[in-house]
């Protein structure tokens, strides 16, 4: 130790050193010996590695679903926005059907000779029904009832037979003459 | 400490002797211990820088010279972990940590001194515990251990007149602390400042 300075040495140079030294007096330091002590930190410091493996992994998990989620979102926007070729080449066939299923003006006409048929089966049935047992005074609905309409015939002449009559009473007009 | 037998005991754990580093766990843990809990007023955290200073001496033991002396080196490894630990602690400070830490740090009144005395010392030490790390830390080592200034100046890794001028500093604030304290009484206040 090299000599102290003087200046350093007064009255609050010496209270400094008293408080200090007595305020730490009965300070002791843990009884451990260097053997528990090494132990000790070889202990800490393993569960501080532990510890962060234990934090690396759930970061990489964060970032993994975070990937997830991100692919998740995108594939179905661009399947959307963008129609593809498959897409179109679909919506193409679906038209064709279609238009293909349209029927001509003839099956048109067969079907409402179908459906006359159809109607005139259902007279003839609801003819033979027996009554409803039922206590319910309510009228039961009523059947879709089909109004037939006459039609004119699919060969028959375009002109009538009253279009004619003035011409051969114009002939008998003049056969009188 | 006979600085002979220190030396002897580096040398004989520098070639891997578990006893010889022992010795100078047993030597050093004492004043160690109070110089850092002097800094951080906290019995946990000084007991962990003492660990964690001797696990450092004992894995850097080469890099110690041959003959020079263990405490600055020491000392300058704690201080480095205390100062760590305080710019932690600040983040996380609050008066009630402060209040706990002052009763953990008290110690019973001994018969022979005075009340005055006590409360003195308590007042004092509070003055202290305000100051900043560097101006505290100097003071207890300059102080407490009786350490010169060149050693002072190797520990804190800093010039000689660096540890004047925070020497000065330090004394001028407790100074000024002590006389503003309305606790302490006049007289002992003119008379210590």
């Amino acid at each position: 130790m090299s000599t102290r300075d003087p200046r350093y040495e007064d009255e609050l140079g010496f209270i400094i050193r008293e408080t200090l030294q007595t305020e730490t007096e009965f300070e002791e330091p843990p009884a451990y010996t260097w053997n528990e002590i090494q132990s000790r930190l070889t202990e800490k410091s393993s569960t501080a590695r532990k510890f962060r493996v234990f934090w690396l992994t759930p970061a990489l998990q964060a970032a993994l679903l975070l990937v997830l989620i991100f692919l998740q979102g995108v594939t179905p926007y661009s399947y959307s926005t963008q129609p593809t070729p498959v897409t179109s080449q679909i919506e193409t066939t679906i038209s064709q059907i279609e238009m293909s299923t349209t029927p001509p003006a003839a099956t048109r006409q067969n079907d409402d000779l179908d459906m006359q048929l159809l109607k005139e089966q259902r007279e003839v049935v609801s003819h033979s029904e027996q009554p409803v047992r039922s206590v319910n005074t309510q009228p039961l609905p009523t059947a879709n009832v089909y109004v037939r309409q006459e039609r004119p015939q699919q060969n028959a002449p375009t002109h009538t037979e009253s279009s004619r009559t003035p011409v051969i009473l114009k002939q008998n007009l003049d056969l009188n003459r | 400490m006979p600085e002979g037998k220190e030396a002897e005991l580096v040398a004989r754990a520098k070639d891997g002797d578990m006893v010889a580093f022992e010795a100078l766990y047993e030597m050093h843990k004492g004043s160690l211990f109070r110089t850092v809990i002097a800094i951080t007023s906290n019995g946990q955290a000084a007991e962990e820088i003492l660990q964690e200073a001797f696990l450092r001496a004992f894995k850097r033991i080469d890099e110690i010279r041959e003959g020079a002396p263990l405490a600055p080196w020491l000392y300058r490894v704690a201080i480095n972990l205390a100062y760590d630990w305080t710019r932690r602690r600040q983040r996380w400070h609050t008066a009630l940590d402060n209040l706990m830490n002052r009763l953990q740090i008290m110690t019973p009144p001994s018969p022979e001194q005075t009340i005055e005395q006590r409360e003195l010392y308590e007042l004092v030490y509070e003055a202290i515990e305000r100051l900043d790390f560097k101006h505290r830390t100097t003071l207890v080592l300059f102080y407490m251990h009786a350490f010169s200034l060149e050693e002072v100046a190797e520990i804190m890794e800093c010039p000689v007149g660096t540890v004047k001028s925070r020497l000065h500093y330090a004394r001028k604030k407790l100074r000024r602390e002590l006389l503003a304290d309305q606790r302490l009484p006049r007289g002992i206040a003119y008379e210590y400042t």
